[in-house]
């Protein structure tokens, strides 16, 4: 238990191999009851491996996994009745239209009250129409029917794979809303993405996995504390550089006349930063989050400091 | 289990329809000649005769020496049957790696596997799938056989053993069903000849089994061949074969026992 929650997810040593190629190697995670927990890593890093070994779609080749303290692969069936999943690659049953997909996913969940209801909610927020055909959509409305097929059933913990690929910012707003409604009912998400800004913007605590193994674990509020950002600046007339080197937080400055790129990092330094170029006319500003790349750099940098 | 089931027939539903519809009509369309067949005995006598052997007993099946084209149930198996449960076998084959090799490559595996249901429940449904379309079919290919009997009353084999031959034909096609989805089972998705060696093991038994009518020295290995058990000619002739029908069941049946054992074992393509 972690502040008085039960643990939903529990890895030890898990470790998938497809042949001689190691997928994920010794991951041991801890997700915690009504957290939204990211799981953030390059493409290839071994992400959805980790989830579809803890939901046995695959076995794992050493360790083990449990969900609601269940066996991963013993007690699967009943760990699929209390989960939902979007995955990353989804194929829908296209010969059907959403509401009998819907109905026929009412029946091999065992019609639990108010699923259709449920469904035609969330399609309404993710403006969806259910009667249309599943067949030729768009891969941004495929995810939507994914996130519906996920969310209907209301399950206790949700697994979600890249969910936001695809969709539009302003359903992007959207899905971040409903897994925010989901933890405020106390129910768990995972979320698996690359997307940094996303996992900053709704999760509680991060696992970072690269080459396969769990690099580190980290609360979203120290992630940012790593965490900096690119940004340029274009003023009216040259700027000294050295003004802004001498803040705290800001490195590797690049001048090009008027225009200033930037490293800004640290809780504070972005305000110093804009205070000062505001002393200035500033007529451009682009701020840019660090590749996933640079984000492990500066995180393994404050670990050997 | 039974929500697999509808979801696969559903899926297969048209195409169920269609096939049925095709072989009732295409058995009618065969059995349209039969008349003129039996009217014109001695002239087709004369031209068998002038058959190779080998071909002959390719596509009967049988004893050559009961050999006789204007029986109905020579006609049947000779016309229609021999080469006709190898096209429904091909079907079924098909549906075995379907539910497998094709769910896992274009992903609907995921979202199968991502509900409460077991891998053996996902198997059995998508057998029983496989064993209605088939039972449909052939059902189909009944009722052509029973309107071509009103429509051309030379064709007057008994009905029970028509009814019966049918019965077998299901059978042959359950073993066909048991070693695909075993084979669907057993061989990794990422194999891709699985499919290959059911269509081989299909198509290779029909052809030996012809050939060793002919060839002594492949007389042994007859009883090892799935055409041994089988022969809709035969069963229209002289009724119910149930020891051959026996053997057929219980090869089925240990396929699918072992292929439902063994899917819990599989590592998925996913």
């Amino acid at each position: 238990m972690a502040q008085g929650r039960s643990v939903v997810i529990q890895t030890h040593n898990l470790t998938h191999r497809y042949g001689k190629l190691t997928a994920i190697q010794d991951v041991n995670l801890t997700v915690y009851e009504g957290e939204i927990f990211g799981f953030l890593g390059p493409n290839g890093a071994g992400k959805t491996t980790t989830i579809r070994t803890l939901l046995d779609f695959i076995r794992p080749s050493a360790g083990s996994a449990s969900i609601f303290g269940l066996d991963s692969v013993r007690d699967s069936v009943a760990i699929r009745a209390r989960t939902g999943y979007l995955p990353s690659e989804l194929a829908l049953l296209d010969n059907w239209t959403g509401i009998q997909y819907i109905r026929w996913l009412e029946d091999v969940r065992g019609a639990t009250n108010g699923y259709i209801a449920e469904a035609e909610r969330l399609a309404g927020l993710l403006d969806f129409d259910l009667g249309r055909s599943l067949k030729g959509l768009s891969t941004g409305m495929k995810r939507k029917m994914g996130l519906i097929v996920a969310l209907a059933h209301k399950p206790e913990l949700l697994i979600l794979d890249e969910p936001s690929t695809g969709l539009d910012p302003l359903m992007q707003q959207v899905l971040h809303e409903v897994m925010r409604e989901t933890r405020a009912e106390g129910r768990t998400i995972f979320l698996s993405s690359h997307n940094l800004p996303e996992v900053e913007a709704i999760c509680d605590r991060v696992g970072i996995i690269r080459d396969g193994r769990l690099e580190a674990v980290e609360t979203v509020a120290d992630l940012t504390r790593v965490s900096f950002r690119w940004l340029t600046l274009a003023f009216e007339d040259e700027v000294p550089a050295e003004r802004f080197r001498a803040l705290s937080g800001v490195a590797e400055i690049e001048s090009d006349g008027a225009r200033l790129r930037m490293r800004v990092g640290g809780e504070a330094s972005m305000d110093a930063v804009i205070k000062l170029a505001a002393q200035h006319t500033v007529t451009d500003m682009d701020v840019e989050h660090p590749t996933l790349e640079e984000i492990f750099l500066a995180y393994y940098g404050k670990k050997e400091a | 289990m039974a929500a697999i089931f509808r979801k696969a027939f559903r899926d297969s539903r048209r195409s169920t329809f269609w096939l049925s519809l095709g072989f009732g009509l295409y058995v009618m369309f065969l059995m349209a000649f039969y008349t003129s067949v039996k009217d014109q005995a001695d002239e087709w006598k004369e031209l068998i005769e002038s058959y190779p052997e080998g071909v002959l007993a390719m596509f009967y099946g049988g004893d050559m020496a009961d050999f006789d084209m204007t029986e109905p149930g020579t006609w049947v198996q000779t016309e229609f049957a021999s080469y006709s449960v190898l096209i429904l076998g091909a079907i079924v084959i098909a549906q075995a790696f379907n539910a497998f090799t094709n769910a896992e490559r274009d992903y609907t595996m995921d979202m199968l596997l991502s509900l409460p249901v077991s891998r053996r429940h996902y198997l059995l449904g998508r057998v029983l799938n496989t064993a209605v379309v088939m039972a449909l079919v052939l059902a189909a290919c009944l009722a052509g056989f029973l309107v071509s009997m009103l429509l051309w009353p030379a064709f007057d084999p008994v009905v029970t053993n028509l009814v019966l031959s049918m019965i077998g034909a299901f059978l042959f096609l359950m073993v066909v069903a048991g070693y695909s989805y075993l084979l669907a089972v057993v061989v990794p998705s990422s194999r891709r000849f699985a499919g290959a060696i059911a269509y081989l093991l299909l198509i290779g038994s029909f052809l030996v089994y012809g050939f060793s009518a002919v060839v002594e020295a492949l007389e042994p290995v007859q009883p090892l061949l799935l055409q041994h058990y089988f022969n809709m000619g035969e069963v229209i002739r002289d009724g119910a074969q149930f020891g051959d029908w026996a053997v057929m069941a219980v090869t089925a049946l240990v396929y699918f026992a072992l292929a439902w054992w063994l899917v819990d074992r599989k590592e998925l393509g996913v």
